[in-house]
């Protein structure tokens, strides 16, 4: 009898232990897999918190060129987008992200590299107005077409990217070939590779359509392309303007090569507008501050007459450029941009018959 | 006799249940002193860790304030279509941007420096407070404070046009 008592208890015993590990191991499991979760979302706040960081100080110091190890987080893709005027970037899938609605910042959609470069170049309206910032990889290729000074400029700024490459011809274009690369982006400045419904280079086939891309530069505007069933598709039914004074490191237009959707092209650009409106307001602060000492010196001399008086002087200039960015807040739908070009370069001329004897606006 | 005999066995058996009991809950309290004790460090481990994270977070927020406030377009000491001078304001333009764009202070610069109290001090020739932007919480719990020292210029002051240099620095507080 006590035998049978003593073999049951041990019995009750063992299912004891088991039920009670079970529940401890099932415990720990448990927390073991929140824990998981938890650092991953930490890894991805942390990873857009340092590139918060790193894009901040790349976008601020001009015309700066950064290459970022990135390896650390080579298994995630990063994705940049910018709808509405808000800016986010972040890894994909994850939820920790970062929206911006101050800085233009113009890359492909996503990247997916173990190495990030960043280009700080500054828009200049025809003063500075912000620093737009370019972010690219190693494994997108951007394969430029045509002559032109753009394209020479950017084939040698993009030297030290190694991943910038001038077609000789027709031919070259159609060998693109991927080459383990993610992405390929074609720059057309002549027009004649891609137009909607051409076909895109066989060996491009292979890849995605969103990682291939194309864009052409025709005189001031540009047009989108993506590759859609082995053709080339265009993204934009009008051509988008270029909104800028041209010249060297002409920022507007660097930022398409580098953007590869409209929408985000032109919400960058959106950005910059709305900076520009500020950065104008405290110029023409700034002008009537100066004709105010002119003034006083001189009330009919040259540099008041330019900045006040003249038929086109600099407070008037600036106001319009304000009159006209205030009028785009309002109505969007029907602003043109472009309308800044011509005032741009009046208070460009302006500027530089100042700065001979006068103090320069900018 | 019998019945005695049974009594007596009942007795040393309820003992040893009784200790047996005793034991277990001695083991069990003990046990959960130790849970106890491991959530207590844990929690406030955690919440020093959490501290330490959110002064991290503010110095972060600091420098990138400092950062932005130092390279803003709309103060910078331009020249023409030429990269601007390093590290110095145009006190004109300073002077200019709190007026001018304090209507924005709500929403596109509180964007770019969240709750933060930004100064230009101007120490020579003549020492001048020129507010840039402020926009202080009620109430707040952590306050870091930068100083960057910088050039200010002023054309106005300057004889025919030439620009006049004086120093001061920029003072950035930032808030949570």
């Amino acid at each position: 009898m006590a035998n049978k008592k003593g073999q049951v208890e041990v019995t009750i015993n063992w299912v004891y232990v088991l039920v009670a590990g079970g529940i401890i191991l099932l415990f720990f499991i448990g927390v073991i897999v929140k824990q998981k979760t938890a650092s991953e979302e930490g890894l991805a706040i942390d990873v857009v918190r340092v590139m918060e960081n790193i894009f901040v100080g790349a976008g601020v110091s001009e015309k700066t060129k950064n290459f970022i190890d990135t390896s650390g987080i080579s298994e995630f893709t990063l994705y940049f987008d910018c709808l509405d005027g808000v800016g986010e970037y972040g890894l994909q899938g994850k939820s920790a992200n970062v929206q911006n609605v101050i800085d233009p910042l113009f890359s492909s959609s996503t990247i997916h590299s173990p190495k990030l470069i960043t280009w700080s170049v500054p828009y200049l309206l025809p003063f500075k107005v912000i620093d737009f910032l370019y972010v690219t990889a190693p494994n997108i290729k951007y394969y430029l077409y045509g002559q032109d000074d753009f394209i020479a400029e950017l084939e040698k700024e993009g030297e030290e990217f190694g991943n910038i490459i001038v077609l000789d011809g027709q031919n070259s274009y159609m060998g693109i070939d991927p080459q383990g690369n993610d992405q390929i982006r074609v720059v057309d400045i002549s027009g004649t590779l891609v137009k909607d419904g051409f076909a895109v280079p066989e060996k491009l086939l292979s890849l995605a359509d969103e990682k291939v891309t194309a864009l052409v530069l025709q005189g001031e505007s540009a047009l989108f392309f993506q590759k859609d069933a082995g053709r080339w598709h265009l993204l934009n039914t009008l051509p988008i303007p270029i909104v800028s004074l041209g010249g060297a490191r002409d920022a507007a237009k660097l930022g398409a090569v580098f953007s590869t959707s409209p929408d985000t092209y032109q919400c960058n650009m959106g950005k910059a507008f709305l900076r520009l409106k500020n950065v104008a307001k405290v110029q023409l602060a700034r002008a009537e501050r100066l004709a105010e000492y002119y003034d006083l010196l001189n009330p009919a001399g040259f540099c008041t007459n330019l900045i006040s008086h003249a038929d086109k002087n600099a407070k008037d200039t600036l106001g319009e450029m304000i009159d006209l960015l205030e009028s785009c807040t309002l109505v969007p739908e029907e602003c043109d941009y472009q309308e800044l070009i011509p005032l741009s370069q009046e208070v460009e001329r302006i500027n530089e018959e100042l700065k001979v004897n006068c103090i320069a606006l900018y | 006799m019998m019945k005695e005999v049974i009594k007596g066995r009942r007795t040393v058996s309820d003992r040893r249940a009784q200790v047996h009991l005793t034991e277990t809950i001695a083991i069990l309290f003990i046990f959960f002193i130790l849970v106890g004790l491991g959530i207590s460090f844990y929690g406030k481990y955690k919440s020093i860790s959490f501290v330490e994270q959110q002064e991290e977070l503010l110095q972060a927020r600091a420098i990138r304030a400092t950062l932005k406030a130092i390279f803003l377009p709309e103060l910078l000491c331009s020249r023409g279509s030429a990269e601007p001078e390093e590290n110095c304001m145009d006190v004109v333009k300073a002077r200019e941007f709190s007026p001018q764009l304090q209507d924005k202070f709500d929403d596109y610069y509180f964007e770019m420096f969240s709750y933060a109290n930004i100064t230009l001090q101007q120490i020579y020739p003549s020492p001048e407070k020129i507010p840039l932007y402020v926009h202080v919480p009620e109430t707040y719990e952590q306050r870091e404070t930068t100083f960057f020292v910088m050039a200010l210029r002023d054309e106005t002051r300057g004889e025919r046009g030439v620009p006049s240099y004086g120093f001061g620095y920029l003072q950035v507080e930032v808030f949570s």
